[in-house]
């Protein structure tokens, strides 16, 4: 039996497979599959929608955006070169009115968007009892090319004025995308 | 110049084992090491499947949990996900990112404080549900996310809804939006976790 001490394991390339601490803590290379392109965007600040139409979504600020694929200018992820593969995404939406607590909230719908068209959305109509505010989810699996694009977009309808995407309340984020690239599916 | 190293047992500086084999090619990873590789499955968010409910279901009973069959799947990498019973097992063993969605309505009595209520079932148990409360003849679509430990094998889950309207039509919503809302109304998917 032969032991080899070692920290650092390279191909012949040079290029680290893994690496380790000295104490047991092993890092692998870039190289290993990993859970990236990933991205969290949100609204930093309060969006009046006009009312009944489909507006996008102004998600202008990022917090993980591993690639720099994350455009806060058009509000949207793009695949990057050689980023192709199955993702997981994951929209969030505080939706009300912009008279503020005016319980007039009629139907909703919080949408995905690849490449412009809608690939998956969230539909709420209450009938008669209008709300005053609620949050919307939506997400799937989906399949990405490099250079397709993904977008939030919404649509409200209240009783009077135009709807409004909440952005962030006493420091909680209460709008946002996010996604990442999963390995293997 | 490719070179070639025997070897039993690859370790650290500090005298760590990193991996262990026998001689006969069964290879043992150290614990450091399974946690960042996870061994077992290998680097892989898999199994991983997303299905939706493709036609409406109506006449839900009432006051009691019903289980929503997703009948049609867009992804489904080990065929864990049996669309005649909507139950996912997969099998391999792992903490798994289960999702679901449906749009839910009723066509009431008329009376107020009706509610819908979306839930993961473990076995015959409720795990996690979302409830919103909806005026007869309203409809809304509740959503669930958790991240759930399954043993590979018998583990499994799968979504039921619930509505509690004594009268009219209690239904889920199939099918794809129209119009700029393109994507499906009700739907579970699931991936593994690496490393957790």
């Amino acid at each position: 039996m032969s032991t080899i001490l070692v920290n650092n394991i390279k191909d012949t390339g040079n290029n680290t497979l893994l690496t380790s601490d000295g104490s047991g803590t092993v890092t692998l290379g870039s190289g290993f599959p990993q859970n990236t392109p990933a991205f969290l965007a949100y609204v930093s600040a309060n969006q009046n929608l006009t009312d009944s139409t489909t507006t996008k979504v102004d998600i202008d600020t990022t917090q993980i955006d591993t690639h720099s694929a994350f455009d806060t200018a058009n509000n949207r992820f793009t695949v990057p070169s050689g980023q192709a593969g199955t993702y997981q995404l994951f929209a969030q939406a505080n939706i009300g009115n912009a008279n503020g607590s005016a319980a007039n909230l009629r139907d909703h719908y919080l949408y995905i968007y690849k490449n412009g068209s809608g690939i998956a959305f969230s539909d709420h109509n209450p009938n008669s009892s209008w709300w005053a505010q609620n949050t919307s989810y939506v997400s799937l699996i989906t399949d990405l090319a490099v250079g397709d694009y993904i977008e939030m977009y919404a649509y409200i309808n209240v009783g009077a004025g135009d709807g409004r995407i909440v952005s962030i309340d006493s420091g909680r984020i209460k709008s946002f995308l996010y996604g990442h690239k999963l390995i293997g599916a | 110049m490719t070179s070639k190293i025997k070897v039993n047992i690859l370790a650290d500086g500090g005298d760590n084992a990193i991996i262990t084999s026998d001689g006969a090619g069964s290879f043992t990873a150290s614990s450091g090491l399974a946690s960042s590789v996870q061994s077992v499955g290998g680097i892989q968010n898999t199994p991983a499947f997303y299905a939706y409910l493709s036609s409406n279901i109506s006449n839900f009973t009432a006051n009691q949990y019903n289980t929503i069959v997703f009948q049609t799947e867009l992804m489904d990498t080990a065929s864990c996900y049996d669309t005649s019973t909507g139950v996912f097992t997969p099998n391999v063993a792992g903490k798994y990112f289960c999702f679901a969605q449906a749009k839910m309505g009723n066509f009431g009595d008329g009376a107020g404080n009706k509610y819908v209520t979306l839930a993961f079932f473990w076995g015959g148990t409720s795990t996690q549900a979302g409830q919103t409360n909806i005026e007869a003849n309203g409809e809304t679509t509740v959503s669930l996310s958790n991240i759930v430990n399954f043993n590979g094998t018998t583990d499994s889950l799968r979504v039921r809804g619930y509505q509690n309207d004594g009268a009219g039509t209690r239904f889920v919503v199939g099918g794809s939006g129209s119009g700029t809302g393109v994507g499906a109304y009700t739907y579970f998917g699931a991936y593994r976790i690496i490393g957790a």
